[in-house]
């Protein structure tokens, strides 16, 4: 299936009956789906007359307890964080899906990973997160649908899967999940369902009563992520002598690499978080410094962006170096490869 | 580790993508790793379009190719754009009525498949992609034939089921010209 297409079929099997998008490429093809599918499935397909409509609507109809999701790349993002905000502030759930594009600007509609800071550090106004996932292949794209929507009902807060243009074009085989008969879980507590025979609900964005406990809450929703919520796929760290790290397209051609490094004799591990928000900062602190000579973070951005997260988990511990791909190019095995290579000659650690 | 990378490239209209997706789905039957990337422009007939496929018995890494090891090209500007990019020792098949070789550069290896004759000689111009896609299926030997025909039957078969005889004979004669001992120019 096109990238695209599995996507917004996994999250019509999970459950997802809203959808409201606006086109831009590289993610044109998911409300394109979803304008056909969502008919079929009882569900509501509702194309905004901009990228700000179009999340503003999902407000509403995430505000009665309906799986709802939107999507957009990279700017278009930029103009939902606004909303994004809000639904954060409104403790209304929601699931967005950005793929990213070159940037800064309109950039390009090549793959990119450029929106690290934008969705992982600032969603949006007011010092509020999101949690943030970021699958390698469609297959994970896929699996991780069921967990994003379950995780952003559960938080009651929006949840963005980070993808790029790469992901949401290429054509792999994937194993689809099973069709939910409705989602599981139960919002009657909260939602806007109609008040008879009870006082009026109001999800609104703003008149907190309580600043205070308000933002105690949020941190502590925070701190429960970073203990229990974080997926990472880690491979062969234990004699590792470097240990890569990426994460989404860059993070399969990572994984490609290491195998070619490996046949040189080199021990290589891999850190791949598969949460960014929470990031798997125990996998980094936990690495032995007697053994770990270097950590080699791949990125499809210039300046890196993920790497200064990889640092601060790090502490100083084992020194980092940045594979940078500018934004917009799409690098091939042989580019990953020989800028690995490179940083690894550079520090005279193993020659190839 | 196999793994082979290859472009197939025309304009709208050629069964371009078609071709891709009955290479992979032939390459899924037969539990291969199998990715595609197609690339076109606004239009669905006349524009530009070609695909990358990479078949591989392990993970795929990047979609991005930086050299191929078959490249197909439907037309002269596909031919002229993409044969830089062959990797040394690779193979260039060519849709024979439309893409006119240059002089022998010794470099390039060309076989020229005449797709549109087979087909017609076969009863329509209109599976000259099976014939190409035939003639794929032998060169890149990574999927076997009994598997893209099953591809083609299952996909082809319900839409067009008084076709399919002639897609798989089309299908057939593709694969029997790579198997001639000296098509090479």
């Amino acid at each position: 299936m096109e990238g695209c297409e599995a996507i917004a079929e996994a999250a019509v099997r999970v459950g997802c009956r809203f959808f409201a998008g606006y086109p831009i490429t590289p993610q044109t093809e998911v409300p394109e789906y979803m304008s056909r599918r969502m008919p079929e499935v009882g569900g509501v397909f509702l194309q905004g007359e901009s990228e700000i409509a179009a999340i503003n609507m999902v407000y509403g109809a995430a505000a009665t307890g309906t799986y709802a999701m939107t999507s957009s790349s990279s700017i278009g993002i930029a103009l939902k964080t606004e909303c994004i905000s809000y639904l954060a502030a409104a403790h209304i759930p929601a699931v967005i899906l950005n793929f990213q594009r070159g940037g800064p600007g309109i950039g390009n509609i090549t793959a990119s990973q450029s929106d690290y800071w934008q969705c992982v550090k600032g969603p949006g106004s007011g010092g509020h997160r999101c949690m943030v996932f970021s699958p390698s292949t469609l297959q994970e794209c896929v699996d991780i649908m069921g967990t994003a929507f379950e995780r952003s009902q559960r938080d009651r807060n929006p949840v963005i899967i980070l993808l790029d243009g790469c992901i949401g074009n290429i054509r792999e085989a994937v194993e689809l999940p099973d069709m939910r008969p409705a989602p599981d879980i139960d919002a009657s507590d909260w939602c806007l369902s109609g008040c008879e025979g009870r006082s009026p609900r109001q999800l609104l964005p703003y008149f907190r009563p309580d600043p205070k406990t308000c933002a105690e809450q949020a941190c502590a929703m925070y701190e429960r992520w970073q203990k229990e919520d974080v997926l990472v796929f880690e491979e062969a760290l234990a004699d590792a002598e470097v240990v890569l790290t990426s994460y989404g397209t860059a993070g399969r051609i990572v994984n490609s690499c290491a195998r070619r490094l490996r046949d040189t004799g080199l021990r290589v591990g891999i850190i791949r978080p598969l949460t960014l928000n929470p990031f798997p900062a125990a996998s980094f602190s936990g690495l032995d410094p007697a053994a770990v000579k270097l950590v080699i973070d791949v990125e499809m951005t210039k300046p890196a962006q993920m790497a200064e997260d990889v640092r601060l988990a790090l502490n100083g511990r084992i020194p980092v170096k940045s594979l940078e791909i500018p934004s917009g190019v799409l690098p091939t095995d042989e580019d990953i490869y020989e800028g690995i290579s490179a940083i690894l000659q550079g520090e005279g650690i193993h020659g190839i | 580790m196999m793994e082979h990378k290859i472009l197939i490239a025309g304009f709208g209209g050629q069964g371009v993508m078609l071709m891709g997706q009955l290479l992979c789905l032939g390459a899924f039957l037969e539990r291969k790793k199998v990715l595609m990337l197609p690339a076109y422009g606004g239009e669905q007939r006349g524009g530009t379009s070609n695909c990358t496929i990479i078949i591989s018995d392990e993970d795929i890494g990047s979609p991005s190719v930086r050299r191929y090891d078959t490249i197909v090209a439907m037309n002269q500007p596909s031919f002229n754009t993409f044969h830089g990019f062959l990797r040394e020792g690779g193979q260039i098949l060519t849709n024979k009525s439309m893409v006119e070789l240059p002089e022998e550069d010794g470099r390039t290896t060309a076989v020229e498949i005449p797709i549109l004759e087979t087909a017609a000689r076969l009863g329509s111009e209109r599976a000259a992609n099976m014939v190409m896609l035939g003639a794929l299926t032998a060169a890149c030997g990574m999927v076997g034939k009994a598997f893209v025909q099953q591809a083609v039957v299952s996909e082809l078969g319900k839409k067009r089921p008084d076709m399919i005889e002639l897609n798989l004979a089309a299908l057939d004669a593709g694969y029997s010209i790579m198997s001639d001992p000296c098509p090479v120019k």
